[in-house]
């Protein structure tokens, strides 16, 4: 058995219209920024700002699903509170979805120097997917939430489906 | 005094948020203190002592003219910004 980790960040992904979330180049809130790649900002907007996307659960999934996610902040204090929401659909099944299956939530406190990485791992529940489900999800930063007292956008590098193999 | 508003809030976070990155200081505050900090200065400035110190400081030095107080108040923004900029502020 091993763990795999798949991007879910992709071309079938988008913000939502509140222009609180958004991919920028990284050097416009990193300071050395000798690497420069696009990163997802969630803005500190005191709102629920959302992204969505989709993907295909890999054929070789057995179990073991988690929402994995690495982030930074210029912040030095405070607390994100990330909210992931999906539905796995699969053949067959309504491809358009009016609920989530599942939300999971996780207030996730800053790293004290600015820019040093961050990791979020939410675990999700494993009989909720399938090889080949389709799942829909929405990744949100839940500003409106008196835990999310970060001042600063929340930068996030990568956004990843974590299952183990058989 | 007035409470601001969530969106003067927002404000304010998002500006010291964009200062600190551009000045290269820690952001090391949390969205409530940083609203407590501007509320607070908020209040102070709109006390009555304060207010009738600054009119009356504004009075003297454009005597005999008198300014309104809606001019007196632009006056102030500007004035505040520029009070930002010097050094001993």
């Amino acid at each position: 058995m091993a763990t795999h980790r798949m991007s879910i960040l992709g071309a079938g992904s988008k913000p939502d219209a509140s222009g609180d979330v958004f991919f920028e180049p990284f050097s416009v809130k990193a300071t050395a920024a000798v690497f420069d790649p696009m990163v997802l900002i969630f803005n500190d907007s005191g709102n629920e700002d959302d992204f969505h996307g989709s993907f295909v659960v890999p054929e070789n999934y057995v179990g073991s699903a988690n929402f994995y996610m690495k982030w930074v902040s210029t912040a030095t204090t405070g607390e994100f509170r990330v909210e992931f929401l999906y539905r796995a659909i699969a053949d067959t099944e309504d491809g358009d979805p009016a609920t989530a299956q599942e939300t999971v939530t996780s207030d996730e406190t800053v790293d004290g120097t600015a820019l040093d990485i961050n990791t979020t791992t939410m675990a999700l529940t494993d009989g909720n997917f399938a090889a080949g489900d389709v799942v829909q999800f929405i990744l949100r930063r839940d500003g409106a939430d008196v835990a999310d007292d970060m001042g600063a956008a929340a930068i996030i590098l990568a956004a990843m489906f974590q299952y183990d193999d058989a | 005094m007035a409470a601001m508003t969530a969106a003067q809030k927002r404000k304010i976070r998002n500006w010291m948020e964009r200062k600190a990155k551009e000045e290269g200081y820690d952001l090391d505050w949390l969205k409530g203190q940083i609203e407590a900090a501007g509320q607070a200065m908020i209040d102070e400035l709109n006390t009555a002592p304060v207010k009738s110190a600054v009119s009356s400081a504004i009075d003297t030095a454009t005597s005999p003219l008198v300014l309104t107080n809606p001019e007196k108040k632009k006056l102030g923004v500007i004035v505040y910004a520029i009070l930002g900029e010097q050094d001993d502020a």
